[in-house]
């Protein structure tokens, strides 16, 4: 009888989970109907389908550059929102977001460097902001191993520091880099711009199957918020799952900066915006980041797109800028919102 | 059944905190574990459901050595409740619906709806039935204390270990809990081992009690045997009277510090 | 009640605010000029005051360098900034950085020539040195800036007649591009600076030689240096694509998602633009023949090559006097005054 009302529950999360889904797939329609080019809907729907238009330009806007980008968006924003979760469960901390183990900073770092040695049209920054950011994460979790264990709070001082560290670095690059100095201030502002079926392609690889796997993580890490010794007497192996979220996390981050550089915002505020919807269990805060997550990435990317035509603003900008609005919004009324299903 | 602890040894940085424990707990029993701050009370706890790997020793849990238990398997036996009061953003519900995760076979499963009726038992038997909805971190410390009492039990394990259980409770859930620890214990047949530091309560609801001092065991047995003048002053440094009534202690009254400790 | 008091706290932090600005505003320090000294507005709106003609100038604004070669009185620089490659003499003089007011100090100007956006370093300066901002958004400014650089130097004469050539040059070029374009048609150009998809708005003076070239630039429309979406490029289609980056090769281009649609891309028309020739010194007019070679395909003949050489001479007929040149721009500069001023 007192689970009747906890089923309930259940239920109204399965439903909104399915709601989200929708969301989710109907603003990559919309992002990819709507862009700086207006492009009448009939056409959309046969380029889609068909991949075919009398509009050569249409075609390739659609195609080429529309379709790829919002795919992106929607895999960085679900691994983003994603990798947010994992880290707050992880360090019992609902301000961590997933930069705090020093990741942005590595592949800010990476892609400053190339500008101010000149390297940059030669060797892709994708690449070298994705390598560094794996750096930072490995100097990290080596600076918080103790014996075979990462405490939390190791984690956090030595993600802190070297956070810190490649910060530095890259202002040194940048004061370095001279009259580049405008590319790197610009990569670290992020956007979607230049993406195409290749990125696409390398993304989709490699975040799809950490999306799958961190899954799979829902029940342990809701025992592993209670503490550690009350998670390991609820048979988690503690050490273990935590070191494969933090590797997750960092994967799916590196990839996700490298080619978008450091969008903020997604990572620390979206799963609080959805555990106001859904609660803090994260067998369903985790699906429900994905595609939470996921479509506010793809519309804040629409915002960034069509709000000054043909200029396209900075995509961490409007993350914050409507973000904000949206999560005070959530605040305010999340006595009532929670009632419902958290 | 049978928990049996044979010369475990716990060495923190090279300092022992643990040194040759050996002792059984019975079935049905509440073994009682007293001793001073830093004796190594929690630490025994903690090697016990493995939270902690000891240097040496072995802990049989009717016979089979723990470490061949995989820590899921130990969890479906083993269920704890330790002093230290984290808050996560969980409902009371959700809190004790986790005492069934070693149980659920997938990690998707939420509910095994076999267990709802006893889930409901315990609930009741706790008094928590009104707080359920709410937030970990809208009720006091003892109510959480007693949330995680209610979700160890809903582990439905064989062992249950805790952790300074009255602790931040008032007078009546005090004896409240450990009445129904008691109860539970006797009826389910289940091993409870506790630490106190309340000799009073340690006395009045152990059928055990072992005294630790320093990482070993000072004294153990009946507490009546255990919890004399003499060995409380030994290891505690503090001189007590005991208040007998019918040949069973009733309290323990502390009286004064002989001596400061260093 | 209580609104009402909250009310009056803000105006009068209003109020406070708008009078401390507009004092801040009108107290200027001035300084009576010397009889020899000269006293010109610079393009900050400055009134700058040299008691004599300079003898140690520095220039960190790689354009002013090379008018003030062309005006005749580069042994008079003492430093420039190290992007001065224009003329190759300028290596031999002591490079300076213009951050760094010390060193500038050391040297001991009488005269400093900058870029507008060098001025949060330059401020502290100014009432030690005389220094000259220059910010030119049009062709009438360049005229300007060499007018202003030539005054300042005590080569007015010489600055006065370097403008009346080049604007025989321009007019000459306006004539030939007239006839090409009704040939032709106006070709659709975009400009991609040193940051990629950065281009140039109307307000520029890049925009003007476009313009002037017989191009259309396709970020016509807007102002400052938008950044632009691939989506917008293609859509524009732009016939002739100049890039500012010396690093890249017309295959980075190519390379772009979408962009094997766009004309320039299927005719090869993507050309490199010396900076040398695109920036505010007498040089554009070079650019201007490029344009009109990359637009067009034409060579605008040489017989005007006193345009494009160093050396000034006397160009027959349709040549304007000296004292008119003189009237004409005194009026055009006085016009620049008043706009900037409002």
């Amino acid at each position: 009888m007192v689970l009747e009302v906890y089923r309930e529950k259940l239920r109204r999360r399965m439903f909104f989970l399915v709601l989200l889904i929708g969301i989710f797939f109907l603003s990559i329609f919309l992002g990819i109907s709507i862009g700086c080019v207006d492009i009448p809907l009939n056409t959309v729907w046969e380029i889609i389908f068909n991949h075919y238009s009398e509009n050569r330009v249409y075609l390739v806007i659609i195609w080429e550059i529309r379709i790829p980008r919002v795919l992106i968006a929607a895999f960085v924003g679900a691994a983003l929102a994603v990798s947010g979760c994992l880290i707050q469960s992880i360090l019992r901390n609902p301000l961590a977001s997933p930069y705090v183990l020093g990741l942005s900073s590595g592949a800010a770092f990476g892609a400053a460097l190339l500008v101010a040695l000149d390297l940059w049209l030669i060797i892709p920054i994708p690449l070298s902001a994705f390598v560094f950011s794996i750096i930072a994460f490995l100097i990290t979790y080596r600076i918080a191993l103790e014996d075979g264990r990462l405490p939390i709070s190791s984690l956090i001082l030595a993600g802190m520091a070297v956070a810190a560290f490649f910060s530095a670095m890259t202002s040194f690059m940048m004061y370095l880099a001279g009259e580049k100095l405008e590319v790197i201030v610009f990569w670290l502002m992020g956007g979607l711009y230049g993406l195409s079926w290749e990125e696409l392609k390398v993304v989709m690889i490699g975040i799809t199957p950490l999306l799958i796997l961190s899954l799979f993580l829902g029940k342990d890490l809701n025992a592993m918020m209670l503490g550690d010794d009350v998670a390991k007497s609820l048979g988690v192996e503690v050490d273990k799952i935590r070191k494969l979220t933090i590797v997750i996390v960092s994967l799916m981050v590196a990839i996700c900066v490298a080619y978008t550089g450091p969008i903020g915002f997604v990572g620390l505020m979206v799963p609080h915006m959805v555990r106001f919807l859904i609660g803090s269990d994260n067998r369903f805060l985790i699906p429900a980041s994905i595609f939470f997550g996921g479509s506010f990435l793809v519309l804040t990317d629409l915002l960034a797109r069509t709000l000054m035509r043909p200029a396209e603003i900075p995509i961490g900008i409007i993350t914050s800028l409507f973000g904000v609005p949206f999560f005070i919004y959530l605040l305010k009324r999340r006595k009532g919102l929670m009632k419902y299903a958290a | 059944m049978l928990l049996k602890i044979c010369n475990v040894t716990f060495a923190y940085n090279s300092v022992d905190v643990l040194k040759n424990i050996t002792f059984e707990a019975k079935e049905g029993e509440i073994l009682g574990i007293l001793g001073p701050n830093g004796a190594g009370k929690t630490t025994l706890l903690k090697c016990i459901f493995r939270a902690l790997i000891p240097k040496h020793g072995v802990i049989l849990l009717d016979g089979t050595d723990i470490k061949k238990f995989s820590q899921r398997e130990l969890a479906k036996n083993m269920a704890v409740v330790m002093q230290e009061d984290i808050v996560a953003p969980f409902t009371v519900l959700e809190t004790i619906l986790m005492g069934r995760y070693p149980h659920l076979e997938s990690p998707f499963k939420i509910l095994d709806v076999s267990s709802s009726k006893f889930i409901e038992e315990i609930i009741n038997m706790l008094e928590l039935g009104k707080l359920l909805d709410r937030g970990l971190n809208e009720i006091s410390g003892g109510e959480r204390r007693r949330v995680h009492i209610a979700r160890a039990l809903v582990q439905q394990p064989k062992v249950l270990l805790l952790d300074e259980p009255t602790v931040h409770l008032d007078l009546n859930y005090q004896l409240f809990i450990m009445e129904i620890i008691k109860r539970y214990t006797i009826s389910k047949r289940i091993i409870t081992i506790a630490t106190f530091h309340d000799l009073s309560l340690a006395v009045r609801f152990c059928d055990k009690v072992i005294l630790m001092k320093n990482g070993i065991i000072f004294a153990a047995g009946k507490p009546e045997e255990v919890i004399t003048p003499e060995n409380i002053e030994s290891v505690y440094n503090v001189r007590i009277k005991v208040i007998k009534e019918d040949g069973k202690i009733l309290a323990v009254v502390p009286l004064e510090i002989t001596r400061r400790r260093l | 009640m209580r609104w009402e008091r909250s009310l009056i706290v803000v105006v009068i932090i209003i109020v406070s605010f708008l009078f401390g600005y507009l004092i801040g505003y009108t107290i200027k320090p001035t300084q009576a000029p010397s009889s020899e000294g000269i006293v010109i507005i610079d393009d900050l709106g400055r009134q700058v005051v040299l008691e004599q003609v300079p003898k140690r100038i520095i220039s960190v604004a790689p354009a002013a360098t090379r008018t003030l070669y062309d005006l005749g009185v580069f042994s008079k620089v003492i430093g420039v900034d190290k992007y001065s490659d224009d003329p190759p003499e300028a290596k031999n003089k002591t490079i300076v950085d213009y951050k760094n007011a010390e060193q500038l100090l050391n040297i001991t100007p009488d005269l400093i020539i900058a870029w507008w956006y060098q001025r949060k370093y330059l401020e502290v300066l100014e009432d030690k040195v005389p220094i000259i901002y220059i910010h030119p958004t049009s062709i009438d400014g360049i005229y300007y800036d060499i007018w202003i650089i030539g005054k300042a130097t005590g080569a007015e004469e010489k600055a006065q007649e370097i403008i009346s050539n080049l604007k025989a040059c321009v007019a000459y070029i306006e004539e030939v591009v007239k006839n090409l374009t009704k040939q032709y048609g106006h070709p659709k150009v975009y400009v991609e600076l040193y940051s990629p998809y950065k281009t140039i708005g109307r307000n520029t003076f890049t925009h003007e030689m476009i313009e002037l070239a017989g191009g259309i630039n396709i970020a016509g429309n807007l102002t400052g240096y938008p950044l632009l979406s691939d989506e917008y490029i293609i859509n524009a289609n732009p016939d002739v694509i100049l890039y500012e980056n010396s690093q890249l090769s017309p295959d980075n281009f190519t390379s772009r998602p979408g962009w094997n649609q766009i004309n320039a891309v299927k005719n090869g028309k993507i050309y490199y633009l010396d900076r040398h020739i695109a920036t505010a010194s007498p040089r554009f007019v070079e650019g201007l023949k490029f344009m009109v070679w990359a637009f067009f395909g034409y060579n605008i003949s040489s017989n005007i090559s006193l345009c494009f050489s160093n050396v000034s001479s006397h160009i027959p007929s349709d040549k304007v006097s000296v004292s008119e040149c003189n009237l004409l721009t005194t009026i055009l500069g006085t016009i620049v005054i008043i706009i900037k001023h409002n």
